[in-house]
């Protein structure tokens, strides 16, 4: 098969694991649900996480993209990278003739397609119940297509991130614990000492928000997409290298 | 040029076991058995055949390709079942054998059929794999090893686990694929089973290539594979002592 036939064939396989597990198809069900239980919940004048329909796709994007996003990434990259490794069910794929490095990209590829649902899902739905209820006049559709396409990018890193992890940890539970403690570590660092805020890539979830306001700050837009592109790479490159190079 | 081609592999992992200076010629139609006690290096080197470990010295041919060096061309035409079947368990055989016909763009659908009605899987081709014995793991691994049609079979311990009649039915099966003209390199620790299937046998211990030999000659010869084994393994031990 040629380079990127052979790349399709993977993602395709891949794609069909992810969707046959149950807990990926619940798991997009239990987003789409928050994301409904959500709006009810700003139906309630006065309710306790303060939601309302005005800008409701930017509150869901936000949610995605600090928690489910990164939650999905860390199960996946621990059940079809780690998992596999440990389990030798990665020798499936890595005994066909495939190259190495192709089953790593349709593995980051196919995590990324997941993510892409959930960010398309969530902009749908919540986009549809904030019309319903609010009318047209609460957001911008466009602004908020935007938001959405700029919020994929800072979960990009995150998967070449996890990439990274399950390629240098010995099974799924070590792989999900450290891309959890990566995170997180990230996030207190970037709280306790705000000077290093900028350099942290977590700095960067919110990213999709940045381009609501009436003004948008390019200049940190951009140097937040270069960035998470050089911690993207520098991901990728150590991923590539281990995954490669790994004895099964 | 031969099927298989392996010159002056090593391979020493941090316990000191391994394979060492490892050299081996299988030309096509062969049958070859590779025989030697657990531990003495048969998965480790179809490991490296396959490419999932690498090598410290030495190189492998398949079909005049280096697995390490372009996997895709070297393993076109190969289909190898190494240290345990490996399937997805939360997937179905039907499945599972649909996730390996993708990486074949000659594969079809209907191949999926006829080689899950091969291997006696035909009836539980819709249960989770996770649910098969032993057994019916082992042919599921075999059945995913065949799909391809492959021209080249390595196969480490195939009926390992199995019960007699499923190594009945494994030999049964790697018999049909040397009818066929396919060259076949098997691994076990069970002279008998190499001397059932066998044309070659390749004597491995300790990580290293004692003797190959032809299994009619060394029938004649020695009267049993055992036999000849046990000479080998006792001359060497007179040598060293």
């Amino acid at each position: 098969m040629n380079g990127m036939k052979s790349i399709m064939g993977l993602v395709s396989c891949e794609n069909q694991k992810i969707f046959r597990q149950r807990k990926y198809q619940v798991y997009l069900a239990v987003v789409a649900l928050i994301v409904i239980g959500g709006a009810a919940l700003s139906m309630i004048p006065g309710n306790i996480l303060s939601f309302t329909m005005v800008n409701y796709p930017y509150t869901v994007l936000s949610m995605l993209g600090y928690v489910f996003a990164p939650l999905a990434i860390f199960m996946l990259s621990s059940d079809f990278l780690s998992g596999e490794m440990a389990s030798n069910e990665i020798k499936v794929l890595l005994t066909r003739p495939v190259a190495r490095h192709k089953v790593l990209l349709a593995k980051i590829i196919s995590i990324a397609g997941y993510i892409g649902i959930i960010l398309v899902g969530g902009f749908l739905v919540s986009s549809i119940l904030s019309i319903a209820l609010t009318g047209f006049s609460s957001f911008s559709i466009l602004t908020a297509l935007i938001a959405y396409v700029v919020g994929f990018f800072p979960l990009l890193t995150f998967i070449a991130m996890s990439a990274m992890i399950a390629s240098l940890s010995k099974s799924g539970t070590s792989c999900f614990s450290f891309c959890l403690f990566a995170y997180l570590g990230s996030m207190v660092l970037g709280l306790v000492f705000s000077t290093l805020s900028p350099a942290l890539f977590t700095s960067y979830l919110g990213m999709g928000n940045m381009v609501i306001g009436s003004v948008i700050p390019v200049s940190r837009l951009l140097m937040g997409f270069a960035i998470l592109t050089g911690y993207g790479l520098t991901f990728l490159s150590v991923s590539g290298l281990k995954f490669v190079s790994r004895d099964f | 040029m031969s099927t298989v081609e392996l010159s002056h592999l090593t391979k020493l992992y941090k316990n000191g076991k391994g394979i060492k200076d490892l050299s081996l010629n299988i030309e096509k139609g062969q049958v070859y058995g590779l025989l030697g006690p657990n531990g003495s290096g048969k998965t480790t080197t179809m490991k490296i055949m396959t490419g999932l470990i690498h090598s410290d010295e030495g190189h492998v041919k398949i079909f005049g390709e280096d697995p390490g060096e372009d996997m895709e061309k070297a393993m076109q035409h190969v289909g190898c079942l190494v240290e345990s079947p490996s399937y997805y368990p939360y997937l179905t055989a039907k499945q599972n054998l649909e996730i390996v016909k993708r990486l074949y763009p000659d594969c079809s659908q209907a191949s999926i059929g006829h080689i899950l009605e091969q291997v006696g899987l035909s009836a539980c081709q819709n249960e989770k794999a996770e649910k098969y014995s032993l057994g019916m793991k082992q042919r599921l691994g075999l059945a995913m090893t065949l799909l391809s049609e492959p021209e080249l079979l390595i196969l480490d311990e195939p009926s390992n686990g199995l019960d007699i009649e499923g190594m009945a039915d494994v030999r049964g099966i790697i018999r049909e694929q040397a009818k066929k003209g396919r060259t076949i390199l098997i691994s076990s620790h069970l002279a008998g089973e190499i001397e059932q299937i066998c044309t070659d046998v390749a004597i491995i211990r300790e990580g290293t290539l004692l003797s190959t030999e032809k299994v009619p000659k060394l029938l004649t010869d020695y009267g049993s594979v055992e036999n000849y084994y046990l000479t080998l393994v006792n001359n060497r031990k007179e040598l060293a002592s």
